[in-house]
């Protein structure tokens, strides 16, 4: 995955004359300027280490597999978001639809009594219909994608209520609870399903025609209509599979408290856009990188886990993490722009050798 | 020119009927449209017969049961109840009541987000003739009645409960966690009132982690990360039972023996069902300092009718009761879900 950024295609640096000196820094520097958000791994690895020293709870076994299970439901949500944002959308609806399909699936299974596996048909049946018409109305009518999900926002929220009247339905039974509290092979179920998504987005990102077309829609729409890019049906089908992946994270949270509360997803829009942001997905579409997203996803998570292990008091818990946010998002612009200056070491051995060669000869 | 201006002439009538006929026609067509509930929403029938309920929380799982009463309540008495969409944001509450205050609708009462704010807008409704009522922990000044929960004194019954599970099974020692809500009075109250009544049973508690935390699925998340930092954790105290049924799946999620769960205490406060359901039980949620939801429903209704028809009490004073896990607490717990229908 060195070939990051911007789907696959690797970017090219000035070559110029090597000055000698430090080399393996270079080299170092030069290496993790080929994946985007650089800037963000290291933050993310300081912060640990950090935490690591302040808190002999941090670096446990016990405390990753909670920190994988916390930013699994973000995480679901953050790769459709992500390849909707590189391609120049964006989806403000994912809390709403993911309690959408939280009712649903209580209804079903506690009110008309169906089957668990019919009521999560269902359920996510109703999440995908939701993101289906988000995609027709925004891809094919070019209606406003931030209007139509932000009525989205509103309205499927409006929809729960009005089905659940605020009520908790709960008891959905050992067999359901597995989804959120199982594991397999030590590691819960929900991280399980993030890691598995989250390898087939990246292998959809990276190595398929279908993430550069993703990355070619955000960056001219028009040109990529014209090279032959299915410009309208590509987002569409990512909304249908973002508002899928918020139906499946609204029932996870379910299944971990045993209830479908009215409550769920309210702000889930604004941790995974935050996520995505972090991870260095340009808004405007065109430039991002997964490995980037997945950074931003566990950097929320541990800052989040690493200030409650050190009993940072609440009146100063969100001052902590907007600090914290903003010194990394400073870091990894500072580091994007380290990553611009033209670096020797960066050249490929061989070059490298056919300068010496040359030198050698004059 | 006399051609050109009588070709004018003719024009501006045209124009002018023409215009006539869309708006006449425009006219009827609402008028039709509209039936007598939508003119009498748009303001044109009399507003004192509503009462606007201003619950801010609407997705707390209290609601529905408060809900429940104060809809029982407006239709026993003949009025129309409007609800509160400020989904616990104060500008959206702030928003509302003007728009209610505005419309001159019978009166309102609310829980408000910030005692402060309400102020203002108890003379402005005043000046417009709308009866202003709170509900909440203590009476605002200028207000025309309330409907008061002491939560210091709520607060006291799940603290000295926790305080004498503490002496009981932990012979007087205990690690505490608490689950606040800082930047609103209940949170304020229900939380240093419990933990004070809590080590004042048990002087040896002591509160190792306090952070933030309302609803169940925050609650959860916030929970996995304490038990890491204090896997020993013996008592949680949540603002709230919504909280309290987070944190004990966070707690459950840790698959902890049964001699484990014989030293946890969640505890919480407004007396939803699931909660009272899991204290009655007898799990690791071991009490809720409960309100009478759909009685407080209803008293706040009867008062803010009182208020507007100027006959019976618009002060009405709903004490806390606990359900524990004890014979009696039990039975309270078992009452109030009858009550409910639960």
């Amino acid at each position: 995955m060195a070939h990051a950024e911007t789907a696959g295609r690797p970017r090219r640096r000035p070559r110029v004359p090597r000055r000698g000196g430090s080399g393996g820094m270079r080299r170092l520097a030069a290496t993790l300027a080929n994946y985007q958000s650089g800037g963000l791994l290291i933050a993310l690895l300081v912060m640990g280490a950090i935490f690591t020293a302040s808190s002999a709870n941090f670096l446990t076994h016990r405390n990753l597999t909670v920190i994988l299970l916390q930013v699994s439901i973000v995480g679901i949500l953050a790769i459709p978001q992500a390849m909707l944002v590189l391609s120049g959308y964006v989806d403000l609806s994912v809390g709403s639809v993911a309690v959408l399909a939280v009712a649903v699936f209580g209804e079903m299974a506690k009110v008309h009594h169906y089957s668990l596996a019919a009521a999560i048909a269902i359920a996510i049946a109703v999440a995908a219909a939701w993101g289906l018409m988000n995609g027709l109305l925004i891809c094919y009518l070019d209606f406003s994608p931030i209007i139509v999900t932000l009525g989205g926002f509103a309205g499927a929220r409006g929809l729960s209520d009005t089905i659940t009247h605020d009520v908790t339905q709960f008891g959905f039974g050992t067999k359901f609870a597995w989804l959120g509290n199982g594991t397999i092979a030590t590691i819960p179920v929900p991280a399980v399903i993030f890691l598995g998504l989250f390898v087939i987005g990246a292998y959809i990102w990276y190595e398929m025609p279908l993430g550069r077309h993703l990355t070619a829609i955000g960056a001219d729409r028009v040109a990529a209509r014209s090279l032959g890019v299915s410009t309208r049906l590509i987002p569409c089908v990512i909304y249908v599979c973002s508002a899928i992946a918020a139906g499946l994270g609204g029932l996870i949270l379910t299944s971990e408290l045993d209830g479908a509360s009215p409550s769920i997803g309210i702000g889930l829009e604004l941790q995974v856009l935050t996520a995505v942001l972090l991870g260095g997905v340009a808004f405007a579409g065109g430039r991002g990188s997964l490995w980037g997203v997945l950074f931003g996803i566990l950097f929320i998570g541990v800052l989040n886990n690493g200030l409650i292990l050190l009993n940072i008091g609440p009146y100063v818990v969100n001052l902590a993490v907007g600090a914290v946010l903003i010194a990394a998002a400073g870091a990894d612009a500072f580091y994007q722009r380290l990553e611009r200056i033209p670096v020797a070491a960066a050249e490929p051995e061989g070059v490298e050798a056919e300068a010496k060669a040359q030198e050698a000869v004059t | 020119m006399a051609d050109e201006s009588q070709e004018l002439d003719q024009l501006l009538t045209r124009a002018t009927d023409r215009r006539k006929f869309i708006l006449g026609a425009a006219g009827a067509a609402v008028g039709l449209a509209l039936p007598g509930s939508a003119l009498a929403r748009l303001g044109f029938a009399s507003n004192s017969k509503t009462i606007a309920f201003a619950q801010p929380d609407t997705s707390a799982s209290v609601y529905p049961l408060l809900l429940k009463g104060a809809q029982q309540a407006a239709k026993q008495r003949g009025y129309q109840l409007l609800q509160s969409h400020a989904n616990h944001q104060l500008d959206a509450q702030v928003n509302e009541l003007n728009t209610w205050i505005g419309q001159g609708i019978g009166g309102v009462i609310v829980l408000p987000l910030d005692n402060n704010a309400m102020l203002p807008l108890i003379k402005k409704a005043h000046q417009a003739g709308v009866k202003f009522l709170d509900y909440s922990d203590k009476a605002l000044p200028g207000t025309d009645g309330w409907v008061i929960f002491n939560n210091l004194q709520g607060a006291a019954l799940v603290g000295a409960d926790a305080g004498r599970w503490v002496n009981r099974s932990l012979g007087g020692k205990a690690k505490v966690a608490l689950l606040t809500h800082e930047i609103q009075q209940t949170g304020k109250d229900r939380i240093h009132g419990g933990i004070a009544a809590l080590q004042k049973v048990a002087p040896k508690a002591q509160v190792v982690a306090r952070h933030e935390g309302v609803l169940a699925a925050e609650c959860l998340t916030v929970t996995q990360s304490l038990l890491q930092a204090h896997p020993d954790l013996n008592v949680i105290l949540c603002i709230a039972d919504d909280g309290a049924l987070g944190a004990e799946k966070a707690f459950m999620q840790t698959h902890p023996s049964a001699a484990r769960q014989k030293q946890m205490y969640i505890g919480g406060w407004d007396g939803s069902i699931p909660a009272m359901k899991a204290v009655v039980s007898g799990g690791v949620i071991r009490s809720t300092g409960a309100l009478d939801l759909v009685g407080i429903g209803a008293a706040s209704v009867n008062a803010t009718a009182n208020a507007i028809e100027g006959k019976g009490s618009a002060r009405v004073n709903y004490p806390y009761v606990l359900v524990s896990q004890s014979a009696a607490g039990k039975k309270t717990g078992r009452k109030l879900l009858a009550k409910y229908g639960a």
